[in-house]
């Protein structure tokens, strides 16, 4: 597919919106990385246990971390989702 | 989308129905992670990690996360069928998408041949339980899965051709079923191990909670042994590869493909650590180890009660889930006998799916011939894509032995990915500004690099662990490759080339051409004079190329009001060049940009020597000559001459500055021929250095000047009718530049060459040619011969990412030019 290709596509913005979408992400970024060094503990504390009662601790953890990064990102799926509808609704 | 007629380019387009919700497009992903990998790969992969697969699975699940989000940012950006291989086409130059593609192709059937075969093994063994007597009539457990796996494949393929919702719908069932007896597996392994006399009893020697999961990581297998079970096992999380290949099928594509991305991640992981913690946590080693004698396994003799069952798991393979189910599920076997089944018919599902999809996506781009970019009329499926995929895989399960190909299949998949986490960074800075992106990653480009890095981390492992997986891989991409530059790159250009609104061939039609774009017949004359004597010495014909601009708001077919207009420039030139007695033919073409079509002409005509006018000096920081000159010297490699327009016919002098013998021969036969009308005039070498040089020196330059005229650059000898008329000057300076500017003043025209200074700015001259271009007090010609064809793709290559590095942000203006706009 080339750069026509995606035009006819109807993947790029219509031109009148280009440059009016930051590209900076719209996920709480200090709560993902905090949910990734969660995730990163986690599976420290699963090597640390080595087999007892904090290697189970650790994995429980890692499933928190999981399912909290998780539901940051989608949070974040739905803000940049409005944001990319309200340049559109401009056009309605 | 279904089929459309696009009113714009008029041509009949091609597309997919948005038929899968969230929902849908979830299980897909999770039925294709939870496949044939859990129920097949588990029990190896405990043999090799210990219980710390728990923590491979959990380590396999972060690595995979941070290609989960280039993923779910590309896949809400440019949702169109193709994932990966689309991405990897926008994003990196050359066949770096093609082999993306073919990898791709290729690893998923792979795939799908694998779970078909699974899908067999799991029949038979359920058939053997049942009694049923297949070896009376000759089916053993190889037949067996052979059998069934081809009836399997075909079935999916039929369940793929009725569509993406019928597809859908199929697979939920299945991976919802899959999940259930994963969840009955781990209810009934977890009460045997913490609460065995709960609720009822089952099996013998429960209770022993988390006893046999110490140590955690056992001293016999170590990090290596983690490592290894993560090179193992990691193919099984990329369900997300088949999630973005349906893009072009799912319903609000911006804001459900990244989140099918991340949610298929938070079941999978769990479930896959779930299965480890139950099967190394419930199972015990006396009893695998009779199983493995009621299956006629061969037992080795250090396999006793007292080793760790992980270790004995190893040896019962892809039934080793179901054996140790039989231990504390009530008919665990057959459960997990039914799981597996279900297992590899959802990832046979996806699998078929994704690489359908790939091939239809290669046959819309013409990587792959026609046929796979034909969509079905009433069932809006590729359905010869398909019917294709289908047959590969029913081919592999046949015929193939297949387990050989299947890790070469795993490092195809890694070299996707890496080449997608590069992809992510440079469509970024190509489009980021023209974008709707429904989730743009946090941290970039930290994510990407690191997807990048434990990408190649882990390709590499492979090499140590399966070197022959290697020699695959590279015998599969030499193929790809091979077919890519006898046939895709062809077909590919042909369908980005602009269109030809009228065209008039000359009756003796030569191999070769000078191409001359004509913009106005009076400033092209001196262009016309000099491309006809090279075409009447060289024995090739005069292609005279007027382009007709649209803006990239109007479609090419706007142009046609414009022939009538342009019509009388070309006739005007042609009858200019008749009266050289050369073969003529005159071409008009429409395109947004006049390069394209000037490249596009270039590689019909198989143009030799290319001749351009240039109105002066242009001050960009971007450019080195101007951005349309550029751009075509970029893409064309031909003999390019690229001359300043001037009214002044009559030369007398000129000046050509040798700065190295390599590339004089095409500036001397350029001046040799503009000078062929005056036998009077002079021409002049000049070579510049810092310090004195010695009459031997000079000779010996002298000697290798013509050397290169004689030998090298494809017979330009031919083009110079006297070398008596050069003479040949030294001077000694400091600032060259400065020198050569200096003595211009006394020529009507000053050639130069390309410039050695920077190596991947060869193809545009070089900013030494440029600056003098600017100093020069006479009209200048700028010459750059042609290269060796491999020499041109790699500074190809390399001026891609140089130039991205030039374009930095999206947002700017340089960017936007950088596209054209």
């Amino acid at each position: 597919m080339s750069y026509e290709d995606l035009e006819e596509h109807n993947i790029f913005l219509p031109e009148e919106h280009w440059d009016e979408l930051d590209l900076s992400s719209s996920v709480n970024q200090p709560l993902l990385l905090f949910t990734i060094i969660l995730g990163l503990v986690s599976c420290a504390l699963m090597v640390i246990g080595g087999g007892d009662a904090l290697t189970w601790i650790g994995a429980g953890l890692f499933f928190v971390f999981l399912y909290s990064f998780t539901w940051v990102s989608n949070a974040g799926i739905e803000n940049q989702n409005e944001t990319v509808d309200k340049v559109m609704e401009k056009d309605r | 989308m279904s089929n459309t007629t696009s009113e714009e380019s008029g041509k009949t387009g091609v597309g997919l129905s948005r038929d899968l919700s969230l929902f849908d497009i979830t299980m897909i992903g999770v039925g294709a992670m939870i496949g044939a990998g859990i129920f097949v790969l588990t029990g190896e992969a405990a043999g090799v990690a210990g219980p710390a697969l728990i923590l491979s699975f959990a380590l396999n699940g972060i690595v995979t996360i941070f290609t989960a989000m280039v993923y779910a940012e590309l896949g809400s950006a440019i949702p169109e069928a193709g994932g990966g291989y689309l991405w990897i086409k926008e994003g990196l130059p050359g066949s770096n998408a093609f082999l993306a593609g073919w990898m791709s192709w290729f690893a998923h059937a792979v795939a799908g041949a694998l779970y078909a075969l699974g899908f067999g093994a799991f029949v038979y063994e359920l058939l053997r339980m049942l009694e049923v007597p297949l070896l009376q009539y000759g089916i053993d457990l190889t037949l067996g899965k052979k059998i069934f796996g081809v009836f399997i494949a075909t079935t999916f393929a039929y369940i793929n051709f009725r569509g993406a919702s019928e597809t859908g719908k199929a697979g939920n069932i299945v991976t919802i079923l899959k999940v259930i007896v994963i969840g009955i597996f781990c209810f009934f392994g977890l009460k045997f191990m913490f609460f065995p006399d709960w609720w009822f009893s089952f099996g013998e020697g429960g209770g022993m909670a988390t006893s046999q999961l110490q140590p955690f990581i056992p001293d016999e297998t170590g990090w290596l042994g983690i490592l290894s079970a993560m090179g193992l096992t990691f193919i099984a999380f990329e369900g997300y590869e088949i999630i973005v290949q349906a893009g072009e099928e799912v319903k609000e594509p911006r804001k459900n493909i990244p989140k099918a991305v991340f949610w298929s991640l938070a079941i999978v992981v769990p479930i896959y650590m779930l299965v480890a913690f139950v099967l190394v946590g419930a199972s015990q080693s006396e009893l695998l180890i009779s199983a493995l004698h009621t299956i006629g396994a061969d037992v080795p003799a250090q396999l006793t009660a007292e080793v760790a069952n992980w270790k004995i798991l190893r040896h019962v393979g892809e039934l080793g889930l179901a054996r140790a189910a039989a231990q504390f599920v009530p008919y665990g076997a057959v459960l997990i006998l039914v799981g597996g089944v279900l297992s590899t018919m959802s990832a046979l599902n996806a699998t078929t799916f994704s690489s359908t999809r790939v091939s239809f996506a290669m046959g819309r781009d013409k990587n792959l011939p026609d046929v796979f970019a034909e969509i079905h009329p009433d069932k809006h499926t590729p359905h010869l894509a398909l019917f294709w995929t289908a047959c590969l895989i029913i081919f592999m399960v046949a015929f193939v032995p297949i387990t050989t190909v299947a890790a070469a299949a795993d490092i195809m998949f890694l070299l996707l990915f890496l080449q997608v986490n590069i992809a992510v960074i440079t469509i970024r800075k190509k489009y980021g500004d023209k974008l709707a992106y429904g989730y743009l990653m946090p941290f970039y480009p930290v994510v990407p690099i690191i997807g990048i890095v434990t990408k190649l981390a882990l390709a590499l492992f492979m090499f140590d662990h399966y070197p022959i997986a290697w020699v695959y891989v590279i015998a599969w991409l030499a193929v790809g490759f091979g077919i890519y530059r006898f046939y895709a790159m062809d077909r590919e250009r042909e369908k980005e080339a602009t269109p030809i609104l009228a065209e008039e061939k000359t009756m003796d039609v030569k191999p070769n051409s000078v191409l001359i774009p004509v913009a106005n017949p009076e400033t092209s004359q001196q262009h016309i004079d000099l491309g006809a004597r090279i075409a009447r010495l060289s024995d090739s014909q005069l292609v005279l190329l007027h382009v007709i601009t649209v803006p990239s708001q109007l479609p090419p077919r706007a142009a046609t009001d414009f022939v009538e207009k342009a019509r009388p420039i070309l006739d005007k030139a042609r009858e200019y060049a008749e009266q050289y007695d050369v073969p003529v033919s005159t071409q008009m073409r429409v395109g947004h940009k006049p390069a394209d079509a000037i490249i596009h002409t270039a590689q019909d005509k198989n143009t030799e020597y290319l001749i351009m006018g240039w109105k002066g000096a242009v001050h960009k920081k971007e450019t080195v000559i101007g951005s349309n000159i550029d751009h075509v010297l970029k893409e064309s490699n031909t003999h390019a001459i690229v001359m300043q327009q001037n009214g002044q016919k009559a030369l007398n002098r000129i000046l050509v500055p040798v700065a190295n013998p390599e590339t004089a021969p095409l500036g001397l036969a350029v001046a040799s021929l503009l000078m062929e009308d005056n036998p009077k005039g002079k021409i002049d070498l000049l070579h510049v250095t810092p310090d004195e040089m010695s009459p031997e020196e000079k000779g010996e330059f002298k000697d290798k000047v013509f050397e290169f005229v004689r030998e090298k650059e494809g017979g330009q000898e031919a083009l110079i009718a006297d070398k008596s008329r050069f003479s040949f000057n030294f001077i000694t300076s400091k600032d060259h530049e400065k020198a050569i500017a200096e003595r211009s003043g006394d020529y009507d025209r000053i050639v130069l060459g390309t410039s050695q200074d920077e190596f991947f700015r060869r193809k545009v001259f070089g900013k030494t040619p440029a600056r003098l271009a600017d100093q020069a007090r006479c009209p200048v010609i700028f010459v750059r011969p042609k290269q060796p064809g491999f020499k041109f793709e790699m500074q190809d290559f390399f001026q891609f990412f140089r130039e991205l590095e030039e374009m930095g942000h999206p947002n700017n203006e340089n960017s936007k030019k950088q596209q054209g706009n």
